[in-house]
């Protein structure tokens, strides 16, 4: 119960509100404090069980759910989604501090600033200043800084999580927020380019000089920043003296060849020195991590990887592989080196790093064309803890090289996206298999080659799946696998058909199946989509069979939050009725280029799905003007319309200026 | 059949079969606590459950009495809401009041199963709507001032799942 949390004594209403008031201008006046230092105060289980403290409860007198124990209250929001809490949290203040208080429910929460000007005199920033919560995670992209804000002074004591990203953000201003979020866990500052660009230190020493640190700073990302230089890369390490994961991706790339093999030089002296600590090492797309890199990560002892991705294009010399090949328990060392001919070889940086690394867990290779079928077996022969496999667009990856995916059992994500010289029979042998147990993320996008035979396969062995993707992959995605998929995949969260233009509606809905592919006895049963009742992603672009039928009869889908139907030509004004009936939980809804979708479809999208935030309807050429004023009355918490060449609707942007809570309209590409 | 008696808040007593009782964690402990022996004429006191609430309680025990103990879920995972069976389903076809009261007897009995497709109604009850209507759903009083509750609101446009 380390996680339980009871902020007052809940079963007493709340003060009178003239102390309220207070609560505008400070953070946490009331809790008396209850819960410091974002660490949520501990208090013992009750026993016996809470029940409404005596002498209160008189029965006859019904009060409402305001008064439900805390306990209770948690139990009933932990069976729903995130976006029902956080309606939940608005309706008075103990449902509140439940949403928002509760560990494991903060968790899951993130606050996103994008496109506005970061400063105390606007909104949003000007209405936050007054907030009654904490804010543990906040993710700011595509924003201007102007200067130094209160928010951080009051809030930043419990900000664990910080991004940052494509912003306009002066040095001192960086400087000024991370001296004020000392808890802080993460930090990602992300394609800032301005910021580096402007960042000068006066003397060189001065970026190894600071007069605080950041003791709990783990976690450490700056990706795709291309003028980050070594001052700045000292600085930053300078506060996070116990950093343990290190993200560098797609950095260096615009920056002369010498300066790039500098500053990776200077990284790798970096993880020699912190080689105990570092557990995450992330490379992914930054140029100049050659043979000498990895030669030198792999003899740096003591380093002991649990995470890793780059992309590795290098071509391994044919000789080794074929010793490799003829010696597979060769100890592969640094100083080993092979005669071809007259000329030594040394064993490559990459080979020997991977022999090293043994306890590695996450490796994402994606892009990686040195990834060959020799690699492969060398991943699955040394590699026995690995989670998560990304080999997307390893395009040199065939057949041979798969065979022993099906050993590493501890596997939960795997990605083969457009490795397409991999055959449908040794996906059906070398990867599907009862001995992966685990198995969350299966990601098999662009594979014309697969067939509905393994699909089944993975649907009957892979039960425990939560995202599945299967776009342009259309000869696997047919009507009788989804029956399977719908039968047997009940915890999919994530469901992505991008394309697979075979799907009509009887796989969704079970309806008028020519086969039924399940039998079960003499029984012949079918499923209908609903089926999986956790979905919260539906990717079904381009399937453009699907017709009303399947809205109206597959779509009960409660938590459903994001649905795309974008380029299904057969959907109209019938299906969309039902759709908004049932799917009320929808926030993100694509209908681009749907040619029947009318006003009246947006009048009953707009009045039913009280949620939606974001609406999609580009390329609808039967949307009037009057759809304008449909979206003005019924839209309460709608944040983005895309609304491209939809030639009857005129000035959309002008005509919704006005709109609450409406923060863009799109109408040009 | 041994019974014992039960009695309820407001002072009207249960005669109830032992089994059935025993679905009741609390009622359990205590005669194993208390050696209450069957055929005792000891009364077992009830005093945080009327009425009215423990008829509805013992209709439901006795309903599921064969049923098998459920087992301590881990609370990691998600559960599924929409399994409730159609006479549970019709059972908690009542007012928020009693399903209020309901969910509390459960709890203070321990009656695990009972709790759980209790919270689940309430639970399903709550997916999709908005914060106007939970409150009008719940009969929740609305205690933010306007100027917080426009707060709340303004934040939580900013608010996302991770």
């Amino acid at each position: 119960m380390m996680d339980f949390f009871i902020a007052k004594n809940h079963n007493t209403p709340v003060e009178a509100p003239a102390p309220e008031m207070e609560m505008l201008t400070l953070p946490f006046p009331k809790e008396d404090g209850e819960h410091t230092n974002g660490v949520v105060e501990t208090k013992k289980k009750k026993k016996p069980k809470a029940t409404p403290k005596q002498p209160t409860p008189e029965p006859e007198i019904f009060t409402g759910f305001n008064y439900l124990p805390m306990e209770l209250l948690l139990k009933v929001m932990k069976q729903i989604s995130v976006d029902d809490r956080l309606a939940c949290g608005q309706t008075c203040h103990r449902w509140m501090e439940a949403a928002h208080y509760y560990l494991p429910f903060s968790d899951r929460i993130i606050y996103r600033f994008t496109n506005v000007n970061f400063t105390d005199y606007e909104p949003p920033i000007k209405s936050f200043l007054g907030a009654f919560r904490i804010f543990p995670r906040i993710a700011i992209k595509a924003c201007t800084f102007y200067g130094n804000s209160q928010f951080w002074p009051l809030f930043g004591e419990h900000v664990i999580e910080l991004t940052i990203k494509n912003c306009l953000i002066k040095d001192t201003e960086l400087l000024y927020i991370l001296e004020h979020v000392p808890n802080l866990r993460q930090l990602k500052i992300e394609q800032c380019d301005e910021l580096f660009r402007s960042w000068y230190f006066e003397k060189r020493q001065s970026c190894c000089e600071s007069h605080f640190v950041l003791p709990d700073l783990l976690d450490v990302s700056l990706t795709n920043n291309d003028f980050l230089d070594e001052l700045h890369f000292n600085k930053l390490m300078t506060l996070a003296p116990n950093i343990a994961h290190l993200d560098l991706s797609n950095c260096f790339k615009m920056i002369a060849s010498h300066r790039r093999v500098a500053m990776v030089e200077h990284i790798m002296r970096f993880i020699n020195m912190h080689q105990f600590q570092l557990h995450t090492l992330k490379f992914n797309g930054t140029l100049a991590i050659d043979d000498i890199c990895l030669s030198t990560l792999s003899m740096i002892e003591g380093l002991s990887l649990e995470t890793f991705s780059m992309t590795f294009c290098d071509k391994i010399p044919a000789a080794i592989i074929d010793l490799l090949r003829r010696q597979p328990d060769l100890n592969i060392t640094q100083d080993l080196e092979w005669k071809v001919g007259r000329h030594p070889i040394k064993a490559p940086g990459f080979i020997s790093f991977l022999v090293r690394q043994t306890n590695l867990v996450h490796l994402d290779l994606t892009s990686s064309l040195g990834i060959t079928d020799e690699v492969m077996e060398l991943i699955t022969t040394c590699l026995p803890k690995l989670k998560t496999l990304k080999l997307r667009r390893c395009i040199l990856v065939t057949d041979e090289g798969i065979m022993n995916i099906v050993n590493l059992v501890n596997l939960e994500v795997l990605d083969l996206s457009n490795c397409y010289r991999i055959s449908d029979h040794a996906m059906y042998r070398g990867v599907i298999g009862r001995k992966v147990k685990n198995l969350h993320e299966l990601y098999l996008c662009e594979l014309p080659t697969l067939s509905d035979y393994s699909l089944i396969q993975v649907t009957l062995n892979y039960e425990m799946l939560q995202v599945l993707d299967l776009s342009n992959s259309p000869n696997a995605a047919t009507d009788a696998t989804m029956q399977y998929v719908n039968y047997y995949l009940v915890s999919l969260k994530q469901l992505h058909l991008y394309c697979c233009t075979k799907l009509t509606d009887s796989g969704l809905t079970g309806i008028d199946l020519p086969v039924k592919p399940m039998i079960t006895w003499d029984q012949e049963e079918t499923f209908p989509l609903d089926r999986l009742f956790k979905l919260r992603v539906l990717n079904l672009i381009g399937c453009y069979r699907i017709t009303d039928l399947s809205l109206e009869n597959a779509f009960k889908l409660a938590e459903l939050k994001e649905l795309h139907l974008a380029r299904c030509y057969q959907i109209s004004e019938k299906g969309i009725a039902v759709l908004s009936q049932v799917a009320t939980a929808l926030e993100f809804i694509d209908l681009s280029e749907c040619p029947l979708v009318n006003d009246n479809c947006i009048e009953m999208l707009t009045a039913n799905l009280k949620r939606l935030r974001t609406l999609k309807v580009n390329k609808c050429p039967q949307l009037t003007n009057a759809c304008l004023e449909i979206i003005g009355r019924n839209c309460s918490y709608l944040k983005y319309l895309h609304m491209i060449d939809c030639r009857r609707v005129r000035k959309p942007r002008e005509r919704l200026a006005n709109h609450r809570s409406l923060k863009a309209v799109y109408v040009e590409w | 059949m041994p019974t014992i008696k039960l009695q309820s808040s407001d002072g009207e007593i249960f005669d109830t079969d032992v089994q059935i009782a025993k679905c009741s964690g609390t009622i359990k402990t205590m005669l194993e606590d208390l050696g209450m022996d069957e055929g005792d004429d000891e009364v077992v006191p009830l005093p945080n459950v009327n009425s009215a609430i423990l008829r509805k309680v013992l209709q439901w025990a006795t309903f599921h009495k064969d049923d098998p103990i459920p087992v301590e879920d881990d609370d990691s995972k998600e559960k599924r809401t929409d399994d409730i069976s159609s006479w549970d389903a019709d059972f908690l076809k009542v007012d928020q009041g009693t399903l209020f009261e309901l969910i509390l007897a459960a709890n203070y009995l321990d009656i695990k199963g009972l709790l759980d497709v209790t919270c689940k109604t309430v639970a399903n009850m709550i997916k999709g709507k908005t914060p106007e209507e939970i409150r009008k759903t719940f009969n929740i009083k609305n205690d933010f001032t306007p100027a917080e509750e426009e707060q709340v609101r303004k934040e939580n446009e900013w608010c996302e799942e991770k």
